[in-house]
């Protein structure tokens, strides 16, 4: 079974990227993009930021000391379909899928500490749009349209290390640099025409996004059933650098500090409470905006209990609960716009020795909706996440 | 479960549906569409007309007419092949066998007309004739039997030389399709000897006022077969030769433009692309004046032509399709090569009362691709610059007796260069 997860996990490690990860939300298309959480199905399941959770994790984005906690060397990959059915003024305004991979991960002792190395999404950017335009060719209205489409997205590939201070304190840091890209392109469409020899316009650039993101944190033991967990990321400028083809200028966003605290308890015997918040001031952005995109202040927080000792076809299989509730840093439109969820989920844990996974699978369902005025979204996202050690 | 899972995750990403924006606010600055008609004197030059493409018997069809809008005259000429020599038939006892000693008795001439495209309304007269004078299907005009090089031989007398009056028949379009010459068989004799470079059909038209246009001209045996004397039965004589002979001529066009016609007319011009726009109004005040084009601005351009009233005897009676191509190299006119079709195989149809009636109807002929090359200038890498002459033709050469005429340079309706601008700021990041 070991080598057969192994096997899955390599597989899987070659032939997904997170720099790939696809749009799931019309609120990709506001500002930057939408917020991407690089973490695991356990997490989404107990409604958490990923941060304070019992046992190691891979987690260097959001809880950097957790890899010290590791065991062995390990690995993750997470896969997280979508589901979605969009509304305004409760009218459906287009339903539309798809899957990314937030987070790939690999933790290795050095140094008598635990090495990362991580590659995570952090804004998916993907949409269309179309625009019914009337323009005027000699005297006679005639009706054409604007197709617009941007793919890309901005991802991090990182490496980090975190060891044990003592045996209740974990440090980690995780230094990265922004990664991904962007292609904006609009093409104006003269099919409505009916002139034979007509050619689309289209005009388009290209983006590179680069910068350097610094995650710092710690882990503390309290008392014989209790966690605590503090982290922040601090973000140089995301700098956009224009392709040589590109006709449009350069853009540098100042990215804001990301705070997180996160904890956990054990409430009895197989039953552990968890709960998180983060915020970020996104506001501090709105300078670097144009075309009339407003940028909020964001906040969230996530409470959830997992029930460990629960068992399905004769192995473990610990049962998570949750909700959670974050703001979106940009919106369409002045108001500001807030995601919640219901979450849940299980993990099998395939290889366990003495209490510690050897491998296993974590499976999250979310259902949630994201707002903002009148325009609202209704999803399921899932989220599966692939654990290995030993390896 | 790990296997089944990871499955799950690579199966949905393959069914990706990427979000609609229902927000139009986030999409980039609409970019501004304007028209320009740009004239003659701004970007055309060197018009000129070249006929000579083709012959009459390269058309594989056939004309006759007579004082055809007042001055033209058209006749067919058609010789057949090798007579069969034998027939399958069913003797007296019901057998079927080839016969070997069959004999003509007679036949038929078949004329088939196209309804369409022949001018006359009512029954008209024609008369079949044997020529006498030896003639080449190939360069046999008006007034030479044989134009070829290394040879010249003119008709005894213009028109197709003396001929011998075979008969005459009517045809009645409202009666079909098609008019038959009975033949006895002292005529049908005469075609046999197929060394006989005078044999020959001269097809006339002798009620005046119209030009009728054959699509196939045919010739029928009957024969009586040796293994049963009581049948009669019919067999085909394979063409040889199918054209026409007319007159008079018509002259090149001392302005304007022309396309088709037997042989084929060819009308080529140079064309310069503005390097800067400074007008219209509407353009200047979206992005400012002047503006400097790039290829993928020019959503349209089409050369406009302005129909004018071709000559009555070669006025079109059918759709001309008009061909538009790039000249490769125009030092090598009139033979230069040319480049692939810019309106599609079928050509741009163009109804025939264009050039009638309806004269002085603008016609667009679409050259986006040609211009969008020009615009682009030389390529980076070869250094070669695009070719910048056009030829306007017929989509098949020579297509028809007719031709189409347009206005030319130093008339008010010039031929134009209309163009659909698409212009913009650049897309930027928000």
């Amino acid at each position: 079974m070991m080598k057969l997860v192994s096997a899955v996990f390599v597989t899987l490690l070659l032939l997904a990227a997170p720099a790939a990860a696809a749009g799931q939300s019309l609120f990709n298309s506001a500002g930057l993009g939408r917020p991407l959480e690089a973490v695991d199905a356990r997490a989404r399941a107990l409604g958490s930021f990923g941060i304070g959770l019992q046992g190691g994790a891979i987690a260097p984005g959001t809880d950097p000391a957790a890899a010290a906690r590791l065991p062995f060397p390990s690995g993750v990959m997470v896969g997280q379909p979508t589901w979605v059915e969009a509304s305004r003024e409760s009218v459906a305004a287009g339903h539309f899928r798809g899957t990314r991979f937030p987070l790939l991960g690999i933790a290795y002792p050095l140094m008598g500490g635990m090495a990362t190395v991580h590659v995570g999404s952090v804004l998916d950017q993907r949409f269309h749009g179309d625009r019914p335009v009337t323009i005027d060719l000699g005297g006679t209205s005639h009706d054409v349209i604007d197709r617009f489409t941007q793919e890309g997205g901005v991802s991090t590939a990182g490496l980090g290390y975190a060891r044990m201070v003592g045996d209740r304190l974990s440090v980690g840091v995780t230094v990265g640099r922004y990664t991904g890209s962007v292609i904006r392109e609009l093409t104006r469409d003269f099919g409505d025409l009916d002139l034979d020899g007509t050619e689309s316009f289209t005009t388009s650039g290209f983006w590179s996004y680069a910068g350097t993101t610094v995650t710092a944190g710690a882990t503390a033991d309290v008392g014989s059933i209790g966690r605590l967990a503090a982290s922040a990321t601090w973000s140089s400028s995301l700098d956009a650098d224009a392709s040589s083809e590109t006709a449009g200028e350069d853009r540098s966003y100042d990215l804001p500090l990301e705070l997180r605290v996160g904890g956990s308890a054990v409430l009895a015997p197989g039953l552990v409470l968890v709960a998180s918040a983060v915020h970020a001031d996104w506001s501090t952005l709105q300078e670097d905006l144009s075309g009339g995109v407003t940028a909020h202040g964001t906040t969230g927080f996530g409470v959830g209990v997992e029930l460990s000792q629960v068992r399905l076809l004769a192995r473990r299989a610990p049962l998570r609960l949750g909700y959670r509730r974050s703001g979106l840093p940009f919106a369409l439109g002045d108001d500001s716009a807030t995601e919640s969820a219901f979450t849940g989920g299980l993990g099998f844990l395939f290889n366990e020795a003495n209490g510690i996974v050897l491998a296993g699978v974590d499976l999250a369902v979310e259902r949630g909706e994201r707002k903002a005025g009148s325009i609202v979204e209704q999803f399921w996202r899932g989220t599966v996440a692939l654990r290995v050690s030993g390896l | 479960m790990a296997a089944a899972a990871a499955a799950l995750v690579a199966g949905v990403a393959c069914s990706e549906q990427t979000p609609t924006s229902i927000d139009g606010n986030v999409l980039p600055v609409a970019p501004v569409t304007i028209e320009v008609e740009i004239p003659w004197e701004g970007f055309g030059s060197d018009l000129v007309v070249l006929g000579g493409y083709g012959s009459p018997s390269d058309l594989g069809r056939g004309y006759v007419a007579n004082a055809h809008g007042g001055s033209l005259q058209a006749r067919t000429l058609a010789r057949f092949g090798i007579f069969p020599r034998s027939a399958s038939v069913r003797d007296t006892a019901g057998t079927t066998q080839t016969d070997t000693m069959i004999s003509i008795t007679g036949g038929r001439l078949v004329a088939f007309f196209d309804t369409i495209a022949s001018t006359n309304a009512g029954p008209v007269t024609l008369e079949l004739g044997a020529l006498q004078e030896e003639w080449d299907a190939r360069s046999a005009t008006w007034t030479s039997a044989v134009d070829s090089v290394g040879e010249a031989r003119p008709w005894s007398a213009a028109g197709g030389g003396a001929v011998t009056s075979w008969g005459t028949a009517e045809w009645d379009p409202a009666d079909g399709d098609s008019l038959s010459f009975v033949l006895d068989s002292a005529q049908v004799a005469a075609w046999v000897d197929t060394a006989d470079a005078s044999r020959g059909a001269r097809i006339d038209l002798i009620t005046p006022g119209s030009r009728l246009e054959l699509r196939d001209v045919a010739l029928r045996l009957e024969a009586v077969p040796s293994v049963n004397p009581d049948t009669v039965v019919q067999l085909s004589v394979p063409d040889e030769d199918l054209t026409f002979i007319y007159d008079p001529a018509p002259a090149p066009p001392p302005d304007g433009v022309r396309i088709g016609g037997v042989p084929g007319w060819r009308t080529v011009l140079d064309v310069t692309m503005p390097t800067q726009l400074n007008g219209p109004p509407a353009l200047c005040a979206a992005v400012g004046c002047p503006v400097a084009l790039e290829p993928e601005e020019v959503s349209y351009a089409a050369l406009v032509l302005t129909s004018r009233a071709t000559d009555a005897a070669y006025q079109p009676s059918d759709s001309i399709g008009l061909d538009v191509r790039p000249v490769l190299l125009r030092s090598a006119l009139p033979k230069a090569p040319l480049g692939a079709t810019l309106v599609g195989s079928r050509g741009q149809r163009m109804h025939p009362s264009l050039f009638g009636g309806a004269e002085g109807t603008r016609v667009e002929v679409p050259i986006t691709a040609f211009l969008r090359q020009l615009v682009a200038g030389a390529d980076s890498v070869t250094q070669e610059a695009p070719p910048n002459t056009l030829a306007l033709l017929s989509t098949f050469e020579p297509f028809s007796l007719s031709f189409a005429s347009f206005y030319g340079p130093g008339s008010p309706q010039a031929p134009m260069l209309k163009l659909i601008v698409t212009v913009g700021p650049s897309v930027e990041l928000p």
